[in-house]
Formats: C-alpha cells, sequence, structure tokens
C-alpha cells in the first residue's frame, strides 16, 4: 500500500514536472520572444556508425535571435529515461564569445555519448541559454526533444 | 526512423562525422595517458593541462566530471562540459577516457590542436 502511494506520488511529480518544461519549450519557440531555441531529437550517427561500426547517441541545438547577440552560452544536455527518475548522460556548453548577427546561429553540436552495450534506452535532449540582447541579458527557457526516442544503445 | 532525427547540413554532417571519430580514435591511441589523468584527477581532484591554445580544465563537482576549455585570446570561444561519476572505478576510468577525448576534440573545427603538445599544469 505505502509503495503504491509512493510510486502516485512519484508520477504525478513526473507529470507536472513534464508539463511546466513542456510550457517552457513553447515559450522559448514563440516568434514573439527575442532568440529562439531548436533542439533535434536524439538518434544515433548513422555516418561514424557505417565508418567506425562505433555507435553513439547525439543531440544537436542551436539558438537564432531576432537582435544582434552578443555572449551567447548555449547549453545542452542529453538525458535517458528511468523506471522513476531520469538519468543525466553529458551536457555541453557553448560560449560564444563576440556578436551574432541575426541571420546567423550559435551552435551546440558536441553532445555525444558512445554506447556501451545494445539495451533499448529512451533519449532526449534539453537546451537553454542566455545572451546580452539590446543591453540586457535575456534567458531562452528549457527546449526539450520533440519526441523521446528509443535506441538500442546503452550508455 | 524516418522523422527529422538531426537537422545539420551536409556540411555540418561532414563535421561531425570528423569530429567524433576523432573522439574515438583519440579513446583508443591515447588510452594509455588519459589512464594517467584520471589517476591524477582522483588524486588531486583537479589538474589542467595546455592543449595548443586552450588550457583544459578538469575537475571532479559534488558527482560530475567537469571541464572547461579556455582560449589563449579573448576573442576565441570556449567549452565545457560535463559527466556522471559511475559507482565503480572500472566504470569511472572508462567514463574518463571518454570525457578526456570529448573535451580534446571539444572545438576542433575551430582551431583546437591535438598534436599532443600539451603541459600539465
Amino acid at each position: 500500500m505505502k509503495t503504491q502511494k509512493i510510486s502516485a506520488l512519484i508520477t504525478a511529480l513526473l507529470l507536472v514536472i513534464t508539463t511546466l518544461i513542456g510550457n517552457h519549450s513553447a515559450e522559448a519557440q514563440s516568434s514573439k520572444l527575442p532568440c529562439r531555441i531548436e533542439i533535434s531529437i536524439a538518434h544515433i550517427s548513422k555516418d561514424l556508425w557505417i565508418k567506425t561500426g562505433k555507435r553513439a547517441v547525439k543531440v544537436d541545438a542551436f539558438s537564432r535571435c531576432q537582435s544582434p547577440q552578443s555572449k551567447v552560452t548555449l547549453t545542452v544536455e542529453l538525458w535517458k529515461t528511468g523506471e522513476f527518475l531520469n538519468h543525466f548522460v553529458y551536457s555541453t556548453v557553448k560560449r560564444s564569445f563576440g556578436i551574432t548577427s541575426p541571420r546567423d546561429q550559435v551552435e551546440n553540436f558536441d553532445t555525444y555519448a558512445f554506447c556501451k552495450n545494445r539495451e533499448t534506452t529512451s533519449y532526449y535532449g534539453i537546451a537553454y541559454s542566455k545572451a546580452f540582447i539590446d543591453g540586457k541579458w535575456q534567458y531562452a527557457r528549457h527546449v526539450l526533444s520533440r519526441i523521446i526516442n528509443p535506441i538500442d544503445c546503452g550508455t | 526512423m524516418n522523422i527529422d532525427e538531426s537537422f545539420l547540413t551536409p556540411a555540418q554532417q561532414i563535421r561531425e562525422l570528423e569530429v567524433m571519430t576523432e573522439c574515438f580514435r583519440l579513446m583508443q591511441v591515447e588510452r594509455s595517458r588519459y589512464e594517467l589523468q584520471a589517476a591524477i584527477l582522483f588524486e588531486r581532484g583537479s589538474f589542467s593541462r595546455q592543449n595548443g591554445n586552450y588550457l583544459l580544465k578538469y575537475k571532479i563537482k559534488d558527482d560530475r566530471f567537469v571541464w572547461h576549455a579556455l582560449p589563449a585570446s579573448a576573442t576565441e570561444n570556449s567549452y565545457s562540459g560535463e559527466a556522471p561519476i559511475p559507482k565503480s572505478r572500472t566504470e569511472q576510468i572508462e567514463q574518463l577516457i571518454e570525457f578526456f577525448a570529448q573535451s580534446e576534440v571539444g572545438s576542433m573545427s575551430e582551431g583546437m590542436p591535438r598534436d599532443g603538445s600539451s603541459r600539465y599544469v
């Protein structure tokens, strides 16, 4: 009975967290906001697999703003789902020097982990950024991969 | 899966392949050096090494391994990465081998040399 209550509580908490993250995602991609982040679905790098026989799971993200942005920090995190809690796998941060024009984007394509086995695991990415725009710091809230993807890749 | 897993352009895909192939190569070729670095990190909790134009700083922070790549010039980009610390020592060393390689190729396309011209600080 106690276990069922704990399980129900954890599920409720996860739903609340997922909803909050979903709202952040929608906000960050809104055209009203000065910056937009996009993050890919977690995927196996096929070219690496073909060339080396080694498999790696990867997420990519970029940030683009409507105004010139400077001091851009773009963070990308790779996560895998767990029975009760999700697990952090790897994260990278790119701190871009100088000014990025509205035509250009700041990219972070360096977040990946090599597979240790073929265990099916569900992965997703999270990206967020901050930048100095129009004289003040702007924060793009967390954006989640559109799909949580099961992949034959244990890490 | 047919959905858009990655939105990289062909040029970016080539760069991605180069970076990850180099990372995999380093994990094999530099394994002995990385094992030595892992021992240093476990003993000291942190260390730095110069790698071309970048100072690579490594440390153990709470339950994570952390690296920072700091450029010599203030006009270059900087990078960092974090990975969870596994429970067993064997897993920790394997994690660090991948971690060190990732840190060294972290800014590969933007001029970070990987010629072994490094020194510990």
